[in-house]
């Protein structure tokens, strides 16, 4: 049993006072101090130990009044009570309202500066723990993210496997070789090649030649305006879509793309769909025998100017 | 450890060192280091892959030009064996005089495809309209 | 701005309440240095989960590209050698503080009355921080972590029952290969990381319901005047602490970076296969000249490998109900100090001498 606040403090030879406060020692969890109230005044009276009997209404001591250790008057800023502090298993030992309990805070930690500088510096010193790894990690992290382009010629066929007439398109597919990191992949890709006629390559061309330049700004390939053929990448330049060469009720034999229905015509020539710029024309070569080679260069999807992006 | 009396000041030295140590810290970390596996041959200096930059060999001007010089040292050459081999013709020197001949006959062809303004590199040897008959 | 966001939160969820909760705690005899391994393991293992899942991000947990990629994060990816070198040298860090701190734990008696489950947590951690070296090591797939591995698999082999299991367990089949390696990867990952952040939460629990022990020298009431909280002074020495460990553990992983051997391959040519250095202990009992009277032949490969760790292992799960006495002195404890001199010399002798008689 514990004092409830308002108890009677009796000792054995006279009535005390009333408790207004039940000090615990947050270590034995015993009472070792109660502020008692007589006069109006609070004082701070030592009763560990001494505590002959205890219930709600009254606590008997052992002692006279006379041999009572008063530690002076009650000063509330020496404690604190237990929610600011970790007492396990309080509940067990005592059963008090919170604001009735208090627990004494040590000389050291009265120092508001004391605690303010040690709280401080741990957030400091924790910093700066943190921060050497900053510049690594994100180096770490974006490694891969930036790579400048491979101008690789990659083979895309022959001209003589393009079974259409001049004008039309055929497809090529081609198988695709790609070290990344250290895992090599291969898979197919494809792109369109057409041998233009004379009116359409004014179509295709309309700026003269066509310069391909690396990140540097270095030209690195020229695509002629009297070209025999142009490649087309065979990604859409909406959202990167497989497009297809196909009849159109209102436009007759055109580039389709199945993914938002943008079609373009054999020139690559935007005629209706999100499209926002035409087809993307390839670095192209034609070697001795036929064979093509191509730069297969990828472009940012969904944009106006046609931006390179590998 | 007492607090100390100026509490900003400290923290502040005490950052300022530490931020010194680190950024020294990320200036002389090397950013890649080579491993020596036993068993295997120390590693080449690899660069990471330039990206090709495809540069002619030849420009057409060029090749013209050295054509022209090589025609002209062939014809110094010529004139050199006629003076020489009119006392008295060897065979050797009819084989060098046909030799003389053919040259200029490759002329017109170079210079067909040359004119075309070929992309570079000039070697592909392109199917082209009016390449040497 | 910083306190703004603070109040706002605190009115919600009584922020304050709750730090003061967890900063507040009384520690009879004030703060102590000795008190700060516990700490440092925690930091470690931050260290060591940032390090980690840095490393996910090019390693490939696959017999097939595992040593190619491991090699590319340490001469390809930026930095890549540092990430790498600090989680190998904080593993070895991890196994040394833990060394003390279960040293320091059981020479200031914190074992005994009612920190009983305190002790049996922390010792689920020790299998747990021991799993993780194990499973670790063979990530690199070169021929040191294949042969460590195989090794160490065959000796857990030979435990008595479930021994041929538990081998086909971890090796995923009955040779290690591709199998052993992807069980090891999400052991390592995966299933070592949630029971290490489970058994931490419970030994934090089990810690904080009992109380810190405290200096084992001094009455109750010196002890209780010299009383502070855990913050600041403990907080601010568990930091210091930890910053030394940071800026070693760094040192090490510059000035001694990770080297590789040749990828694995079951043709052991010319490598003398060894465990990581906290294991070269019971590698040496097994295999050294002074010993063989007891651990040569099956029997007694059994009684080093299997019995006699089996053995050591019980006597400290029991150690609490063994050791009743309250008394927490560790001067006045001969049998408890004597056994750790026995036993951590022991240890320190049998590491030199495998190193020593290294062919």
């Amino acid at each position: 049993m514990q004092p409830k606040i308002t108890a009677k403090l009796l000792c054995t030879d006279r009535e005390v006072g009333e408790v207004s406060r039940v000090i615990v020692d947050p270590l034995s969890k015993t009472i070792s101090h109660l502020v008692v109230k007589s006069d109006g005044q609070e004082s701070l009276i030592a009763v560990d130990g001494l505590i002959a009997s205890c219930t709600e209404r009254e606590v008997r001591l052992q002692c006279a009044s006379s041999a009572l250790v008063k530690t002076g008057p009650f000063r509330r800023n020496d404690f604190v009570t237990i929610d600011e502090v970790e007492i396990p298993h309080l509940e067990r030992h005592l059963d008090v309202d919170p604001g009735e309990v208090l627990v004494p805070l040590p000389e050291l930690e009265k120092d508001l500066s004391r605690r303010q500088f040690f709280s401080r510096f741990t957030n400091v010193i924790g910093a700066m723990l943190a921060l050497p790894l900053i510049y690594p990690v994100i180096r770490y992290l974006i490694y891969p993210m930036y790579k400048p382009f491979t101008n690789a010629w990659i083979n895309l066929g022959n001209l003589s496997a393009d079974r259409q007439p001049p004008g039309v398109p055929q497809i090529y597919k081609f198988a695709k070789t790609v070290t990344e990191g250290v895992i090599t992949r291969h898979y197919e890709k494809s792109h369109w090649v057409l041998k233009p006629t004379p009116e359409q390559l004014n179509q295709i061309y309309p700026n003269g030649n066509l310069n391909f330049k690396d990140d540097k700004g270095d030209l690195i390939w020229v695509n002629q305006k009297a070209a025999d053929v142009v490649v087309f990448s065979g990604k859409c330049p909406h959202l990167g879509c497989a497009y297809r060469w196909r009849h159109h009720k209102r436009f007759g034999m055109v580039f389709v793309c199945p993914c938002h229905l943008s079609v373009y015509s054999a020139t690559g020539k935007v005629l209706d769909g999100p499209a926002p710029r035409p087809l993307d024309k390839l670095p192209v070569k034609v070697l001795p025998g036929g064979e093509l080679e191509i730069i297969d260069m990828e472009f940012e999807a969904g944009v106006k100017e046609q931006i390179r992006i590998a | 450890m007492r607090p100390p009396k100026d509490q900003g000041l400290f923290l502040t030295v005490f950052v300022g060192i530490c931020m010194t140590v680190v950024l020294v810290l990320w200036i002389s970390l090397p950013v890649h280091i080579k491993l020596v596996i036993e068993g295997e041959e120390p590693p080449d200096e690899e660069s990471s892959p330039e990206p090709l930059t495809l540069k002619p060999a030849v420009t057409p001007e060029e090749r013209i030009v050295q054509m022209e010089q090589a025609l002209s040292l062939a014809q110094a050459a010529v004139k050199e064996l006629e003076k020489q081999s009119t006392p008295g013709e060897k065979p050797g020197e009819a084989g060098a005089n046909q030799k003389g001949r053919t040259t200029p006959g490759e002329k017109p062809g170079e210079g067909g495809t040359s004119q075309k303004g070929q992309s570079k590199p000039s070697e592909t040897g392109s199917t082209k309209k009016g390449s040497s008959p | 701005m910083l306190e703004a966001v603070y109040r706002w939160v605190d009115e919600r969820i009584d922020l304050k309440g709750l730090q003061a909760k967890m900063l507040n705690e009384p520690m009879a005899g004030g703060a102590r240095y000795a008190y700060v391994f516990g700490s440092a393991l925690l930091f470690i293992f931050i260290m060591q989960a940032v390090t980690g899942i840095l490393l996910m991000f090019y390693y490939a947990p696959t017999a097939d590209h595992a040593y190619a990629s491991t090699r590319y994060i340490i001469e390809k990816v930026d930095f890549g050698w540092f990430i790498l070198s600090y989680h190998l040298w904080g593993s070895s860090a991890m196994v040394a503080v833990m060394v003390m701190h279960m040293s320091q734990v059981y020479l200031w008696g914190a074992y005994k009355k009612p920190r009983e489950m305190v002790w049996l947590a922390g010792l689920g951690l020790f299998l747990i921080v021991i799993g993780f070296g194990f499973t670790g090591y063979l990530l690199p797939w070169d021929q040191r972590s294949y042969w460590a591995t195989v090794i160490g698999i065959e000796i857990v082999g030979k435990a008595p029952i479930i021994g041929d299991f538990l081998g086909r367990f971890l090796r995923g089949g009955s040779v290690p290969g591709a199998q052993t390696l992807t069980r090891f990867f999400v052991i390592h990952i995966m299933i070592l990381p949630a029971a290490l952040l489970a058994m931490v939460g419970l030994h934090l629990f089990f810690f904080r319901s009992a109380g810190p022990a405290g200096p084992f020298k001094g009455t109750t009431q010196e002890l209780k005047s010299k009383m502070e909280y855990f913050f600041p002074t403990q907080v601010w020495k568990d930091i210091v602490v930890m910053g030394l460990v940071f800026v070693i553990v760094c040192t090490l992983a510059i000035r001694f970076p990770h080297q590789m051997l040749e990828e694995a391959s079951p043709v052991a040519s010319g490598l003398n296969p060894e465990p990581e250095w906290y294991f070269l202990f019971l590698f040496q009992l097994l295999r050294d000249p002074a010993l063989s009277f007891l651990f040569a032949g099956q029997w007694g490969e059994f009684l080093g490998a299997i019995a006699l760790p089996t053995i050591f292992l019980l006597l400290l799960v029991l150690l609490p109900f063994i050791d009743r006495s309250p008394e927490r002195h560790i001067l006045k404890r001969p049998i408890a100090l004597t056994s750790w001199l026995v036993v951590l010399t022991s240890i320190v002798i049998l590491t030199i001498r495998a190193i020593m008689f290294r062919e």
